[in-house]
């Protein structure tokens, strides 16, 4: 069991634009903490001159060729959108007057 | 009807190609099947019947007019909710993504369509696939088919719930820690992670995206084998997918196994919380292998206690990551507020479940600054001692066993308020993610019913070097040879 206070979880909900009500970040605190103690296990292994993992056999990725791709229609891309003004996505104010 | 659901994929696929059955009739008996049926289940997030009866009408038009419509003609399958697939709503088992209907269709979505398979629908999932028991969902749990008060197992539990009572003959399903295995182990079915890159994950909702592969989910190993043939193979739009030739992977099933090494780490076998049945049934599928023509070696993997503590920090950091796109601005479900970060706020705090939520914080935790090179970067690096332990181990076996489950259920509820017990659930499945290998579970017996367990089924895992899936698909095509425990009928959809 490691330490995660309610306050460590508001921050991290704060940083994954989460909004917690009190009695949940209570119940995530208490489980995170719980993890994370369960992961300190980690600090354990000897981990000297061990490179970061990287797949055996990397990916080649060569050039593809200069030519245009399919793509989504603007009709497409506006019918995915849950809010839309005109031929624009609508977006929430985000800038103070 | 039992002639249609009883049959294999690829028997199906047989008949409609000789123009012996018709796409129709075959649509029409499992649909017929599902209304008697899948109610008990909830193994579909959304059944689409009326687009299953034009496809395989246009099936049987192409038989009709002498062509091939391809290795699953006319063939039933059930796709889990994170393939992304045109025109029909596609949610990820999340509320996040409600009344998402996208625009177009995913790798494994158009190379099914190509060798004529007919979609019946999505299968229900854990949210986000993050979960081993299907309960993570804004919906009804899938149901267990050998016990309805039990899961299924997860994520892709609707998926191994449907093909196991035979609403479709194969599902796809994906697996990121042993999504498609575990449930495959609790439902008695075939479940087959290819090697990482196989497989493409174009039109695959990321979860982790160093770890996710999509596979099959058959109720035996030639048809694991057919599915895997389609979908495998290079795609430009992964740029993880591998380009290397695609083998016959049915033909692969009738390679002898005589000398075949199955490597054993019997520390890992002795693991506490292993069920001394799952135990059991382990030791005689071994002798299957045995008696087969294998032999069985002892290996050792040094960090196989490492896997779940590292797991947990890379996925979660990718999946942090990952689902950082969902802000309900560009698609999915948005709940409007006067300001951008309050609606970002509202609308992933009201369409994440709490499992995600715990996830994306874990994740943002060891993401963050201070923390980085304590979680993730150490992860990285244990990460690459568990590869290592893998390709020591195959310098002297071809194939690593152990069960794929330590448990073979639990009831519905059971596990859900203590999040650490559901991941150390995980500990047989998540070394091969973690390494990029192919791994397969298939049916290896029963547990025995007490006065508080049903008689459930158990898994029999094997694991592979990196494009081994031949080696694989022999050896469960061996033990399947000389078992019948793919043959039973789940009792609670006998009927």
């Amino acid at each position: 069991m490691s330490d995660v206070t309610e306050q460590e979880c508001e921050e991290l909900a704060a940083l994954a634009r989460l909004s917690l009500t009190g009695p949940q970040a209570r119940a995530f605190a208490k489980q995170i903490g719980q993890i994370v103690g369960y992961i300190e296990q980690l600090a354990e292994v000897d981990v000297r001159d061990v490179p970061e993992y990287a797949p055996d056999a990397p990916v080649a990725t060569p050039l593809r060729p200069d030519i245009p791709g399919s793509r989504l229609t603007r009709a497409q891309v506006l019918a995915q959108a849950p809010v839309t003004r005109g031929e624009h996505v609508a977006v929430p104010k985000f800038k103070e007057d | 009807m039992s002639q249609v659901i009883d049959a294999t994929a690829r028997e199906l696929a047989a008949q409609v190609r000789s123009g012996a059955r018709s796409a129709a009739e075959i649509a029409a008996t499992f649909l017929e099947r599902n209304d008697a049926v899948a109610s008990r289940l909830h193994a579909w997030s959304r059944r689409d019947d009326d687009r299953a009866r034009h496809r395989a009408a246009a099936i049987d038009a192409e038989v009709a007019a002498g062509r091939d419509p391809g290795p699953l003609a006319g063939v039933p399958v059930g796709l889990k909710d994170n393939f992304v697939t045109a025109g029909v709503e596609t949610c990820c088992g999340s509320r996040i993504l409600a009344g998402w209907i996208p625009p177009y269709d995913g790798a494994h979505v158009q190379r099914l369509a190509e060798a004529g398979a007919v979609s019946l629908g999505k299968c229900a999932m854990d949210e986000f696939a993050m979960g081993s028991s299907n309960e993570n969902t804004p919906d009804e749990p899938v149901r267990n088919p050998w016990a309805l008060d039990f899961v299924p197992g997860g994520s892709s539990g609707g998926s191994a719930a449907a093909v196991a009572a035979r609403l479709v003959p194969f599902a796809l399903g994906t697996d990121t820690g042993g999504s498609i295995r575990q449930p495959a182990s609790m439902c008695g079915i075939v479940g087959l992670k290819p090697t990482y890159g196989r497989v493409s994950r174009y039109g695959m909702i990321a979860f982790g995206s160093s770890l996710d592969q999509a596979g099959p989910l058959t109720r035996n190993v030639r048809d694991a084998a057919a599915v895997l043939g389609v979908l495998a193979g290079h795609d430009p739009r992964d740029s993880t997918c591998l380009d290397e030739p695609v083998p016959d992977y049915v033909a692969a099933c009738d390679a002898t196994i005589a000398g075949a090494r199955i490597g054993v780490d019997r520390s890992v076998i002795d693991h506490d919380g292993l069920d001394d049945d799952v135990r059991a049934a382990f030791e005689t599928s071994l002798a299957v292998l045995r008696d087969a023509g294998a032999q069985i070696v002892d290996i050792t993997l040094p960090h196989f206690a490492h896997a779940i503590a590292t797991y947990y920090v890379l996925a979660t950091a990718e999946a942090a990551s990952n689902l950082s796109r969902y802000d309900g601005l560009r698609y999915g479900a948005q709940q409007t507020r006067p300001g951008l970060r309050q609606t970002y706020e509202a609308t992933r705090e009201h369409g994440f479940g709490d499992e995600v939520k715990r996830r994306i914080m874990l994740g943002t935790f060891v993401l963050r600054e201070g923390s980085f090179a304590r979680y993730y970067g150490r992860a990285q690096k244990v990460r690459t001692l568990i590869a290592r332990d893998y390709a020591a181990a195959f310098a002297s076996c071809d194939a690593i066993a152990s069960p794929t489950s330590p448990v073979a259920g639990w009831r519905i509820g059971e596990k859900q308020a203590d999040p650490m017990a559901m991941y150390l659930s995980d500990v047989f499945t998540i070394g091969a993610n973690l390494a990029g290998l192919p791994a397969i579970s298939i049916p290896g017996g029963f547990c025995r019913a007490t006065e508080t367990m049903p008689r459930l089924p158990i898994g029999f895992q094997l694991l592979a070097p990196r494009l081994g899936e031949p080696t694989l698909l022999a050896l469960a095509a061996a033990h399947e040879a000389a078992t019948a425990w793919h043959e039973q009928m789940p009792t609670q959809v006998q009927s």
